[in-house]
């Protein structure tokens, strides 16, 4: 295992993806997401080395559509929807397309498959702590309750790199202010160290290296302390 | 209380004139140190024969203590380089959380000499390394030896007997996440743990020459004197690696020149100046002639903006007579006159010694000069598409005026390279790799969305657009921001064949502090820091104006 520090977790994050294909502001999406998902002592950049496994680039057919009356629920058509993708669309839209889309029911459509649904409760997390509003994700053998700057985890699917079926429901458990204040200390102890398997951050690293741009002669006799 | 258009202050070229000032970090540090009576000591020195082994300085505060520990070696003159490909270097450092123990000494021992190849920890603030000015260490550590003090002349030429390369902080290779320290006091203003490195560096230097010049002069060698070490600071080589830190940091960057402006404005809102506040102008404006006579450079481009400066300096001297001083709002008539009839660097100047007399109203803006970036991360998806069409057009006027079609225009692209992983800036025409560009061509880009969204309907829904050009993203995410912060966007074409990067570079440092700019080239420059400042007994005295040189003891 090695030890990173939250900064050396987001710049890997951030060229990892965009190594993969992601558009830089999407990368820097995905690299907000997984310190959110760190700080909240999750792997999170082997949930990350896994979404970027499962498919590199997020490519249009794999971005959600909207339900319509012949398909009520949110998919990708054939292909799974980029966990990332639909986080960054849900937080653009402060979670609210969820419930404008449901009819106002509070409940969203089944929306999948998604890869890297943890991903989507990291977007709530941070649509909470901003806005306060609470939301909780359930998929298959998972749930995530998120409220009061607090979250609340169950089941034994939460790092499934795949959700079949992700449900969102505006509403959550009054959790408890003391499960907030722990995560508050959680997320202020910045001394922790990350811990990322060998293999994950191999695969990160490698994806970082496509970012890079090779030596050439013209690069070399200007390099940094050339130039006119 | 009005400040300067964001308009005006924020092109490249005025950026590149900026100067340090009373809310540049070092001073803001060493304000602290003494106003918390800081206590420094050297608790222990292992230097051999050679000046190779290790000290370890620590600086002491009201509550916390941190330590340089400081690693000399033997490196053979061949071998010594300011490129990042060094793989040596002549001294090497960590900023350490407290006071290490044995134990962690040797730990450290077998990393920060290897800099990026070693791996540091939560309990390092900051890693470092420095090299000797080989011909004024030398000659500096003879005098000393043969029982004479070295020339001043070339002791203030040059500003430095060793330079740092680089100096990390902020999470690098395993060390202490900014996010750890950003809660102490100590740490509030930006780079404090950089600033403090530094300054703990050049007392390390200090002690490093006087046991050398030991060593070799026996009962003979004297110590460097009180005076001429004040005279020297630390220089610093810094090329386009640091270039991009503000654009990448857009809401820092908008901090900094923001509480720089607004200290101005306070300053211009003064009615009437006292006599203490128009002597200590009058002082400093007669020590600035010292301090720019005393600025050498080859760059022809500097050279010229020097020699125009010092022109100016002469008629800003007589302009600031003891009528107009003692009129009313001096300093706004005396800034309206630099702008009517002197230079960039004279304008940007007066904007910095202006601030002198002042540090009772302006010193207080030190405290808002970092930010929480993660606060305006989150783009607002609900604005609709002919909302920000607006937002551009109120904010990136300078972007839409520019004709990219032109090649000239996109004649350069940013990168980072394979080879030491460093930023570079390419040509974009005779170089392979921009397919691969960094995301700093803010111009560029912003036209490119400008123009993707006149073809959208204008209710539509920013998150639907993105959702469906998710290649804009990076650059919708900015305009959010601007619409927050007024001074954080460079106004000029960072890919423009006539673009300077130094411009970027120096804007940086005036912030950090730094003085003697010495370019290099258009990308690289030299500086000097902490040049003129306290010893390590002298901390504690409140005298703020150690910058601006006053006549030598000896």
């Amino acid at each position: 295992m090695s030890n990173l520090s939250f900064s050396e977790t987001r710049a890997l994050a951030l060229k990892a993806c965009r190594g993969a294909g992601f558009s830089w502001g999407l990368a820097e999406e995905a690299q907000d997401l997984v310190h959110t998902l760190a700080l909240l002592d999750f792997p999170a950049l082997e949930m990350l080395a896994s979404l970027l496994r499962l498919y590199e680039a997020p490519r249009r057919d794999s971005t959600p559509k909207e339900p319509c009356p012949s398909s009520p629920n949110w998919t990708a058509g054939k292909r799974t929807l980029c966990g990332v993708t639909l986080a960054t669309y849900l937080r653009d839209t402060g979670f609210a397309i969820i419930q404008k889309k449901s009819g106002g029911c509070g409940r969203s459509n089944y929306i999948g498959p998604v890869a890297g649904p943890l991903f989507v409760a990291a977007a709530a997390v941070g649509v909470n702590r901003t806005t306060g509003l609470e939301s909780r994700l359930c998929w298959e053998s998972a749930s995530v309750e998120v409220n009061n700057g607090a979250i609340k985890t169950g089941g034994t699917g939460l790092l499934d790199p795949i959700a079949r079926e992700l449900v969102i429901i505006d509403r959550a458990a009054d959790l408890d202010r003391s499960e907030s204040e722990a995560l508050e200390k959680r997320i202020a102890n910045a001394a922790r160290r990350i811990s990322t398997s060998e293999t994950a951050l191999a695969f990160l690293q490698a994806l970082a290296a496509r970012t890079l741009v090779p030596e050439s002669d013209q690069s070399r006799s200007r390099g940094a302390g050339e130039g006119n | 209380m009005i400040l300067r258009s964001p308009s005006t202050i924020m092109r490249l070229e005025r950026l590149g004139s900026f100067h340090q000032s009373r809310l540049s970090f070092m001073r803001i540090l060493l304000r602290r140190m003494a106003r918390e009576n800081w206590q420094i000591e050297t608790l222990q020195s292992k230097l051999n024969d050679q000046g190779v082994g290790h000290a370890v300085i620590a600086a002491k505060g009201p509550e916390r203590t941190y330590t340089l520990v400081a690693f000399s070696h033997d490196l053979p003159d061949e071998q010594r380089t300011d490129r990042v490909i060094a793989e040596a270097w002549d001294t090497t450092f960590a900023l350490y959380d407290g006071i290490p123990d044995d134990a962690e000494i040797e730990r450290l021992s077998k990393n920060v000499p290897l800099q990026e190849k070693g791996r540091v920890s939560a309990r390092e603030l900051t890693l470092s390394r420095a090299n000797k000015s080989s011909r004024l260490f030398g000659q500096v550590v003879d005098a000393l030896s043969e029982g004479r003090q070295p020339d001043n002349q070339p002791l203030e030429e040059t500003g430095y007997l060793m330079r740092t390369t680089a100096v990390y902080g902020s999470g690098k290779f395993g060390a202490a996440d900014r996010e750890m320290i950003a809660g102490r006091p100590e740490f509030l203003a930006p780079f404090q743990a950089e600033m403090l490195t530094v300054y703990l560096i050049r007392l390390f230097v200090f002690d490093l020459v006087d046991h050398l010049a030991k060593i070799k002069g026996g009962e003979k060698a004297v110590r460097l004197s009180r005076d001429r070490k004040r005279r020297l600071g630390i220089g610093n080589s810094t090329g386009l690696g640091m270039a991009p830190f503000i654009v990448n940091h857009p809401q820092l960057f908008h901090a900094w020149v923001f509480a720089k402006e607004t200290a101005l404005a306070r300053v211009l809102a003064v009615s009437e100046a006292t006599e203490q506040e128009i002597q200590t102008f009058t002082e400093i404006i007669f020590r600035t002639q010292s301090l720019i006579a005393d600025w050498k450079t080859k760059d022809p481009v500097l050279s010229e903006k020097l020699r125009l400066l010092e022109e100016d300096l002469e008629k800003l001297s007589k302009k600031a007579d003891a009528k107009l001083l003692s009129g009313p709002s001096p300093w706004a008539r005396l800034v309206r006159f630099a702008e009517e009839t002197l230079g960039l660097e004279a304008q940007e100047l007066l904007a910095s010694i202006v601030l002198e007399p002042y540090g009772r109203i302006v010193d207080d803006l030190a405290d808002t000069m970092s930010v929480d970036e993660k606060s305006d991360f989150p783009i607002d998806g609900s604005r609709s598409v002919g909302e920000f069409r607006e937002l551009i057009e109120g904010l990136y006027d300078f972007a839409l005026q520019t004709d990219f079609s032109q090649p000239s225009e996109q004649a350069r692209f940013w990168y980072v390279s394979e080879a030491k992983l460093e930023p570079r800036l390419g040509e974009r025409f005779d170089e392979d790799g921009s397919e691969l560009e960094s995301p700093l061509s803010v111009a560029r880009d912003i036209s490119r969305l400008y123009e993707k969204l006149a073809l959208q309907p204008s209710d539509t829904l920013l998150a639907e657009f993105l959702l469906k050009f998710p290649e804009h993203r990076h650059v919708a995410r900015r305009i959010g921001i601007a619409s927050r912060c007024s001074y954080m966007e460079i106004q000029d074409n960072l890919l423009s064949e006539t673009m300077r990067p130094i411009d970027m570079l120096r804007a940086k440092l005036s912030f950090f502090g730094a003085t003697k700019f010495d370019p290099r080239s258009d990308r690289w420059v030299r500086i000097c820091m902490f040049q003129g400042a306290p010893l390590a007994d002298e901390v504690v005295d409140d005298r703020d104006e150690w910058m601006y040189p006053a006549a030598a003891d000896e």
